[in-house]
């Protein structure tokens, strides 16, 4: 018994349609006869018998299609040929079409699969099998780890935009727990590179906690609250101020004894906003010390006069500040790359410690403003502000800022520039001194107010003028009332 | 049998004993032939096969007059030489089935069979390439002062390419021991040869440069001898290379897969009733040299051998992954990074 | 220790080849003319024509030639006047010397050595090409291009003493280059050179722009910018370890390279460089190369087409922003 198969006639053949039988059921069949017509994509061919006997059956009709190697008729007896290999497709070495299709399977399969175990496949014909389940751990193998970097969290990218920075600068960030987000870049077009990592690194700038990969990033900067430092760690007050050791390089593992907690977006984002302005912002500080007798007294008056706001000492200080700061409109100014912008309205950014941190609502119009309205609507942002209420506008409209430590016992400190301001100050407590007034000594109410400015608006002449005007203000303080 | 003079002149020198092996290389390369067919429909066998069916007296003939130090190179059609050079036909078929025990460890296929050991230097795929490493190795043996010579074949086809031109010239003009072989079967795949060549009788071209050449019937296998003895003295004394044309036909197509379209049925019908197989062994029979039931035998053993190789390639391992990156150099310098 | 050129140092690598019994070279006007750009000069009256084997202009003709010796056990010099003319060569170096070992399982080997040159100079568009990177295409062929004359010679020994076919690259402008060749001078092929310390930006070259970038290293030093040369040497099998090594510490490189600026060897160079230093990268990697037209005959244009001192310093410049 003899089983013919559709034979393959081309190296590229898969399958065939039986066109035509030239012989029929019961015929004699001689070996190297031809017994079929069949029709390949290409064309129309007779096909031989390889054995000869009779034509018991014919297993695919005319116009069947058959692929290669399955049986097409039976021939019985004959030349006692023994059976051909059974139609499983043949174990073909190269160029097998049965194999490459089960390849292409296999890699279609692995491709959607991705991680999923190797399929077995059998009964395919040997070859084919050990070389599939080879393709399909490769191929699972290779999804498997392009599905791993895919989702590789991007980290140190803090605000979920794109910021440009070169592998380098990446991984060093990575390495360094820095937020890459928070360094700027030297690099055309504002790419961040190596070297920009290292310094920032260097600088002791801000780092982030290491967070979570599914963590989502703070928000974008146009809607930052106004983010005010918390001063007792900052360095020296000149502006040539030496950097801050390169101690404060994080550590990968903690020491016993510490307790890592995760940032809450607020911080990291007044983390990121602090490095954003030290960094570029070249600061310098000028620092006067002004005599508070005078206001002290009218704020004990105006307060028992009745009515009721109760005025403040940061009030007065907000409103002079808000007056002094008329002649000199360069530090009610913001800067914008290679232009300032000149505001026509003067709000004051009010630094207020909340549970999360320093956010600064800004008091609008604080010049044209009363004192008593000033003292009102300031005590009602600070108080939304403390219960996270305050909005975004709010909290980013100033032009300048307050912030005052004088609850504390701080003679002085300094602070930095909440960006795009020009201008901080910062105020310490009034403390009794003595003072020489008139060539005598005498008990002065003495309070340090050191302001910061950006360099690339003003300079430090024009830094002493605004404060020297805020003395005369404060020391005379009815102006204020005016 | 004995050999009287006459028998001698009347067969090239052959003894009857050659004359039998004559034959049995014939049947041999027949039957292992249509055995590949067989197998390439079976998908065992895959890519380009292309068969040696009816032109078995040109390989027997011409390669009977090589002395086994003298080296073969020849085309992609080369089953009936590597069979008439003596290569074991098991590792042949292997080969085809792409197995470890392959010729060529299953690295070249039909196309690049191949067996250093008996000077059978490989078939070449691409047509008429081979011809000018045909002249190196011929400038190797003259430069080793050697008597060997180097018997290149190609069909009618490569007769038209530069290379042939190119290769001509250095044999002539080196006295290069080459005997050329063109295997004339009168088609160049598809393309009959009044189409394809301006000089069909291709022994001609060897007449521009002035090199000695020969046409010859290639069916028939004692006067192929004769004439591929001729030439192989001629190239071997020094007196430089010879171009021999054997004129042959081929029964089957140019490759398994080929459609036959630019030849009627009846044209090939014609020349099967010529079969260069059956002549030879009607011959032989009918003047004594073969019994009736000695060429039976010789076809059964042959028919043992061919189905021998079947069974032996099917049984063996498939091609060993190792050679796949470390058989490209013979002396392997990884990349470094 | 000699100082020589490189044409010098060919010549003696050479005659110490051809005393071997196996070595001949074939060529065009290799003996009668004396050698187009005189390497091979005199040869033909020191050793004879059947070592020193004019050959007809049949490019196809003398590499098959190679090959088919090499088969039989010859160690056979074949030289391509210029690189332009191998295009009518490649299959033989392609399909053929490039195929035999691995095609015919191992039992056949081809040991020859192909002397070819790159090179250009008001010679138009065919006489002006170079094709390093279709040779580096091919799995099977080992591809070499020395830069200095130490290098030629030690590289050119090393190219003979190997079984498999090489690619050996010479350069017509370069032939005149003068430099020490130290005694017992060795060199792999597969393995590059670092040319020139620096710590600020990672230059991979091989053959002519060595010599250029060497140039322009020394200028830019006066401005405190230090260039780091790897010159390769070979470019199949290619030996990245050096360059990863230094792009590792500088992170920004330029490739430089006389071909046609894309689909070249500088794209793998390129490629190797990312895929394997990926996390150092400081920088887009630059190539400087020749630009991608035909070459055109007229100086001012050629001058605009080939690699320059300038181009490189500007592609220097541009990585280091």
């Amino acid at each position: 018994m003899a089983e013919v198969t559709m034979p393959k006639m081309g190296f590229d053949m898969q399958e065939g349609t039986i066109v035509r039988w030239l012989k029929k059921v019961g015929d004699e069949v001689k070996k190297g006869e031809p017994i079929a017509e069949i029709e390949t994509d290409k064309v129309t061919i007779e096909i031989e018998s390889f054995s000869s006997g009779t034509l018991t059956q014919i297993v695919a009709d005319e116009g069947a299609v058959v692929a290669v190697g399955a049986p097409i008729a039976i021939l019985d007896g004959g030349d006692g040929a023994a059976a051909p290999a059974p139609s499983d497709g043949g174990a073909a070495a190269t160029g097998d079409t049965q194999q490459a299709q089960t390849a292409q399977q296999v890699e279609q399969k692995a491709g959607t699969q991705a991680g999923a175990a190797p399929e077995q496949f059998t009964g395919e014909g040997g070859e084919g099998s050990t070389g599939a389940a080879q393709q399909t751990e490769a191929a699972a193998q290779d999804s498997g780890s392009a599905a791993a970097t895919s989702a590789e969290p991007a980290n140190g990218r803090a605000d979920g935009g794109h910021v440009p920075a070169s592998p380098v600068a990446k991984r060093l960030a990575r390495e360094n727990n820095v937020d890459i987000a928070q360094v700027s870049g030297s690099g055309p077009g504002g790419r961040i590179v190596r070297k920009d990592v290292e310094a920032f690194v260097q600088g002791g700038g801000a780092k982030t906690a290491p967070q979570p990969a599914a963590q989502p990033a703070a928000q974008p900067a146009a809607q930052q609250p106004a983010a005010q430092p918390q001063p007792a760690a900052q360095p020296a007050a000149q502006p040539a101020a030496q950097p801050q050791p390169a101690a404060q390089q994080p550590q990968a593992e903690q020491r016993p004894g510490t307790r890592r907690e995760p940032m809450s977006r607020l911080r990291q984002t007044i983390a990121r906003r602090m490095a954003q302005s030290k960094g570029p912002v070249p600061h310098f500080y000028v620092t006067t010390e002004i005599d508070m007798g005078a206001a002290m007294a009218l704020r004990k008056q105006l307060n028992a006069s009745g009515g009721d706001v109760k005025i403040t000492v940061n009030d007065m200080i907000v409103k002079a500040s808000a007056i002094a700061i008329g002649k000199y409109p360069a530090l009610n100014a913001s800067f914008a790359e290679d232009s300032l912008d000149y505001h026509d309205y003067v709000n004051v950014s009010i630094a207020v410690a909340t549970d999360n941190g320093l956010l600064a609502p800004a008091v609008t119009d604080v010049d044209k403003k009363s004192l008593g309205t000033i003292s009102a609507e300031a005590k009602e942002l600070i108080e939304r502000t403390r219960n996270g209420k305050a909005t975004p506008d709010e909290l980013g409209r100033g032009t300048f800022s307050v912030s005052n430590l004088g609850m504390y016992p701080v003679d002085s400190f300094v602070a930095i520039i909440n960006p795009p301001q020009a201008m901080i100050l910062a105020v310490g407590a009034v403390n009794e001194q003595p003072v020489v007034r008139n060539g005598e000594i005498t008990i002065g109410q003495i309070m340090k107010v050191t302001i910061s400015i950006d360099h690339r608006v003003s300079d430090g002449a024009v830094g002493a003028q605004y404060l020297a005007e805020l003395k005369r203000l404060l020391e005379n303080p009815m102006l204020i009332l005016l | 049998m004995a050999t009287t003079p006459e028998t001698t002149q009347q067969y090239a020198g052959l003894s009857p004993e050659q004359l039998i092996e004559m034959y049995r290389q014939m049947a041999l390369i027949r039957v292992f032939e249509e055995k590949c067919q067989e197998m390439y429909t079976r998908a065992k066998i895959g890519g380009f096969l292309h068969l040696y069916v009816g032109q078995e007296a040109v390989a027997v003939g011409t390669v009977g007059a090589l002395k086994p130090e003298d080296h073969i190179i020849t085309h992609y059609r080369d089953h009936g030489h590597a069979i008439a050079r003596g290569l074991d036909v098991n590792p042949l078929m292997a080969e085809l089935f792409g197995r470890d025990t392959g010729s060529a460890r299953g690295l070249g296929g039909s196309m690049h069979l191949v067996d250093v050991s008996k000077n059978f230097w490989g078939g070449y795929a691409i047509v008429g390439s081979h011809l000018l490493m045909a002249c190196g190795m011929a400038t190797a043996v003259k430069l080793q002062k050697k008597q060997e010579v180097v018997m290149v074949f190609f069909g009618d086809g490569a007769t038209n390419g530069g290379e042939f031109y190119e290769a001509l010239n250095f044999a002539q003009l080196g006295k290069l021991p080459v005997v050329f072989v063109c295997e004339n079967n009168l088609f160049a795949m598809g393309t009959p040869i009044a189409v394809h060549t301006a000089v069909q009788e291709i022994y001609r071209k060897a007449c521009a440069f002035d090199m000695t050449s020969e046409r010859v019937d290639g069916n028939d296998p004692i006067a192929t001898y004769e004439a591929a003895k001729r030439a192989v003295e001629h190239a071997r004394s020094g007196q430089g290379p010879v171009l021999l044309e054997a004129v042959t036909y081929r029964f089957r197509g140019h490759s398994a897969q080929d459609t036959q379209k630019y030849r009627t049925k009846e044209d090939v019908e014609k020349y099967r009733t010529k079969d260069p197989n059956e002549v030879f062994r009607k011959r032989l029979i009918s003047e004594g040299i073969l019994s009736e039931e000695q060429a039976a035998q010789i076809d059964q053993q042959a028919e043992q051998e061919a189905q021998g190789s079947v069974d032996f390639a099917d049984q063996s391992p498939e091609a060993d992954e190792k050679w796949l990156t470390t058989g490209i150099y013979a002396n392997p310098i990884e990349p470094k990074y | 220790m000699a100082v020589m050129t490189v044409r010098e140092a060919l010549r003696d690598a050479l005659r110490e080849q051809l005393k071997d019994d196996r070595v001949f070279i074939i060529g065009e006007d290799i003996g009668y003319y004396g050698s187009t750009y005189g390497v091979t000069a005199g040869f033909l009256e020191e050793f004879g024509p059947d070592k020193i084997r004019d050959a007809p202009i049949a490019e196809a003709g003398i590499v098959g030639i190679g090959v088919g010796s090499a088969m039989l056990g010859m160690r056979p010099i074949c030289e391509i006047m210029s690189v332009n003319f191998s295009l009518l060569a490649f299959d033989q170096l392609i399909n053929h010397a490039a195929k035999l070992h691995y095609m015919f399982g191992g039992q056949i080997q081809c040991p020859m050595v192909l002397r070819t040159t790159n090179g250009w100079r008001n010679l138009s568009a065919t006489h002006s090409q170079s094709f390093d990177s279709m040779f580096a295409y091919v799995p099977g062929l080992k591809v070499v291009a020395p830069a200095t004359p130490a290098d030629m010679k030690a590289l050119f020994k090393a190219s003979m003493e190997d079984p498999d076919p090489v690619i050996f690259i010479e350069h017509t402008l370069m032939y005149g280059v003068k430099d020490e060749v130290p005694d017992g001078y060795e060199a792999k092929i597969g393995e590059s050179r670092l040319a020139r310390e620096g710590k600020d930006v990672t230059i991979v070259t091989y053959s002519r722009p060595v010599h250029l970038c060497m140039e322009v290293a020394e200028k830019l030093a006066q401005e405190g910018i230090e260039c780091e040369i790897i010159d390769l040497r070979t470019i199949r099998p290619m030996d990245m370890s050096k360059a990863l090594e230094s792009f590792r510490k500088t992170g920004r490189a330029v490739v430089v390279s006389e071909e046609w600026e894309s689909h070249g060897v500088q794209a793998e160079i390129t490629a190797r460089l990312y895929e394997h230093a990926f996390d150092y990268l400081d920088a887009p990697i630059a190539r400087v190369g020749f630009k991608e037209v035909p070459f055109p005959y007229a100086t001012n244009l050629e001058n605009q087409v080939v690699v320059t001192p300038e181009r490189i310093t500007d592609a220097i410049r541009k990585v280091l922003k």
